[in-house]
């Protein structure tokens, strides 16, 4: 029956309007109804005709009606409740606690940071020494083996078999070490190689020696793979999470950030004040693209109204049973389980912002074109010269024509293109 | 700080009254500070924390809260000295409205007595050595003179309802199924009931329960009075709201 209403639903409005804000506030409805029914009397009364099936028509088209009223409040509400979120409005009238959640979004910033840099540095430190590194233990072996020919003083609990297992044990619990390690031990190595023949076989028929050296040049391998990859997730998280020198109060404000900063970074291009243009665009150039968009969107406005809906049930329900009802136990459910509902939507909401800002990047980057054609501007030759279009075009639209010099592309032009 | 020490050193007391102030502030004010400004450094944790003593609490309270109503049976409505008289306008006497069920109704008479007939006086426990017969009358199951009622039907009819003995006190469990206004009256034939007298006082005590399934969830019942019949349980033989009316 549920799915045959939805079906209708859907069909009459948009399926954004549906999954992204009717079936949270149906589902929610649920678990209300389902709070309400174990602990009040009047509120079973009211529903056991319903849940029998012997409601009238009346009572289902008027709940339904409700229902669909209070998400469209919702959709209508969407980008409020969703700025909220991002740590504007109701934030904004309590300075010292977006003071504080400031500082704590800087703190994350500044670990991303410092975490991104020691990788790249030792990335590069790693990269830089490691054909050295490969080298002196070539020569190393090479001059052990002509100055002691068959004679290894090479001892398997030396402090280079001991610094070359300890940088093993730390590759196979998947952490990294530094190029200072690394240096360490192809310096122990070294001098070991040096006083040993490598290729002088033990009364095991083992090489230590030469396994040893082995060994290193794959952890050096391994470190340099490390770095890189540590390097790359930093960035991209910092990318993906964080916009430009200004730190919001929340995560998903910082999100939402990122693809104001990464337009202006890369193009000059206000994002804000282009966005409407660029979706017109995209509705009509690539209507793939623009349905991949408005279904992240669609998720994005599920999640924030599922943790909006949560917010309420649990003040809802918590109160009532507070007031009036009779179990404990539920209460307890009611008002423990409801913020770690929210917590849980509120994580999802920011991962789900993520990937819908990812999109947004991607429309940027590869439909920005297709603006400046709409707009009947010549397209740039150059980066710079883009970057100046997109300022141009910001100023235009912010001042007017006065003081900007802008071409307009020809119909010919157009036509020839 | 110094000069203001110094101005106490020599006399000055202004000086000195502001040396003691700000000796306060450095000795008082710098830990309730350091405190604030740790909870401002830990707010999420303390926030947290401060939650669940308060979720914890709430639900303390609640506990209590049921475990007291347990104990004293808080009553819904209370209806006091309602007056019954054994020769009624018709053959009920209307005393709720409406009781909406599930609910335990409490209806306990006084001590008076009324005529059921001409120089016949009773309580509402009604005449164990009555001559008329009670198959005769409004309840057979009943005493003649006894107070019973009527959940449901009119003030006039005798089948409809669910009919029950009250006696001086009884204790009805009215489950989901019968729901409907309060009747009373004197047990006696309908022809006689003209020729009856004076009146008994009821209080009537309804108390709406969540839900009735079994006489076992419904343990809040007050004890009864020693040597009062309790009824309210069905009673066996009477009439049934919608059952065939038995041949008198």
């Amino acid at each position: 029956m549920l799915a045959s209403i939805i079906d209708r639903l859907t069909s009459l409005v948009s399926k954004y309007l549906v999954i992204g804000f009717f079936i949270p506030v149906l589902m929610f409805a649920f678990i209300a109804g389902a709070i309400l029914y174990h602990d009040f009397g009047w509120f079973r009364e009211w529903a056991r005709p319903e849940i029998s099936g012997s409601a009238k028509v009346f009572d289902v088209v008027a709940i339904l009606v409700g229902l669909s009223i209070v998400a469209y409040l919702f959709s209508v509400l969407s980008t409020f409740l969703r700025e909220i979120l991002e740590g504007k409005h109701l934030l904004e009238t309590w300075p010292t606690v977006m003071q504080h959640l400031q500082t704590r979004q800087q703190e994350r910033l500044k670990k991303i940071q410092t975490e991104y840099e020691v990788a790249r540095r030792e990335h590069e430190l790693i990269t830089r020494r490691r054909s050295s590194w490969r080298q002196a233990l070539s020569n190393a072996a090479s001059t052990g083996m002509q100055n002691h020919k068959n004679a290894s003083t090479f001892d398997p609990k030396s402090q280079a078999a001991l610094e070359v297992e300890k940088l093993e044990s730390m590759r196979s619990e998947a952490k990294g070490f530094s190029s200072a390690d690394v240096e360490a031990a192809v310096n122990l190595l070294v001098t070991a190689l040096e006083a040993s023949d490598e290729s002088f076989e033990d009364a095991g028929g083992h090489r230590s020696l030469r396994e040893k050296r082995f060994s290193v040049l794959e952890l050096i391998d391994y470190a340099e793979d490390y770095w890189s990859s540590v390097e790359l997730r930093q960035f991209n998280e910092r990318q993906s999470r964080f916009g430009l020198s200004f730190v919001a109060a929340t995560a998903m404000g910082n999100v939402a950030q990122t693809m104001q900063a990464y337009a202006v970074t890369r193009y000059k291009l206000n994002l804000e004040k282009f966005w409407g243009d660029l979706q017109t665009t995209l509705q009509t150039n690539n209507r793939d693209f623009f349905a991949q968009l408005q279904d992240a969107k669609t998720q994005l406005d599920f999640l924030v109204t599922c943790y909006w809906l949560s917010a309420l049930v649990t003040l809802g329900c918590g109160s009532m049973t507070l007031t009036k009802g009779d179990s404990a136990a539920l209460f307890l459910a009611v008002v423990l389980g409801g913020p770690i509902g929210m917590y849980f939507f509120y994580l999802l909401a920011v991962k789900s912002y993520q990937s819908f800002a990812e999109l947004v990047r991607i429309g940027v980057d590869l439909y920005r074109f297709q603006l400046l054609d709409s707009l009947h501007i010549a397209r740039p030759r150059t980066a710079r010269d883009e970057q100046v279009i997109w300022s141009t075009l910001q100023r235009l639209s912010y001042l007017g024509a006065e003081g900007t010099e802008l071409s307009y592309k020809q119909d010919t032009l157009t036509s020839a293109q | 700080m110094k000069a203001e020490l110094a101005g106490v050193r020599r006399g000055n007391g202004k000086a000195g009254f502001k040396a003691v102030l700000s000796g306060l502030r450095v000795n008082l004010v710098a830990p309730v500070g350091k405190g604030v400004e740790l909870i401002f450094k830990y707010w999420l944790g303390v926030s947290l924390v401060v939650y669940i003593a308060l979720a914890i609490a709430g639900a303390a309270w609640i506990h209590f809260r049921h475990v007291s109503e347990r104990s004293f049976m808080n009553w819904t409505e209370v209806k006091d000295n309602v007056e019954i008289k054994a020769k009624p306008e018709g053959i009920w006497t209307l005393v709720h409205e409406y009781v909406r069920s599930p609910a335990l109704v409490e209806i306990e008479a006084n001590n008076d007595e009324w005529e059921y007939a001409p120089g016949k006086k009773c309580s509402a426990n009604g005449d164990l050595g009555s001559t008329l017969h009670p198959q005769d009358a409004i309840l057979p199951s009943a005493p003649v003179g006894a107070l019973i009622g009527k959940v449901g039907g009119s003030t006039a009819g005798t089948t409809d309802g669910r009919l029950f003995v009250v006696g001086k006190r009884a204790l009805l469990q009215l489950d989901q199924n019968t729901s409907g206004p309060l009747f009373l009256t004197i047990n006696d034939q309908l022809s006689g009931l003209q020729n009856n007298d004076k009146s008994i006082k009821v209080k009537i005590s309804i108390v709406y329960v969540p839900q009735v399934s079994s006489p076992a969830t419904v343990s809040p019942i007050p004890q009864p009075v020693a040597n009062t019949p309790v009824s309210g349980a069905p009673i066996a033989g009477a009439p049934i709201a919608g059952a065939p009316v038995p041949n008198k």
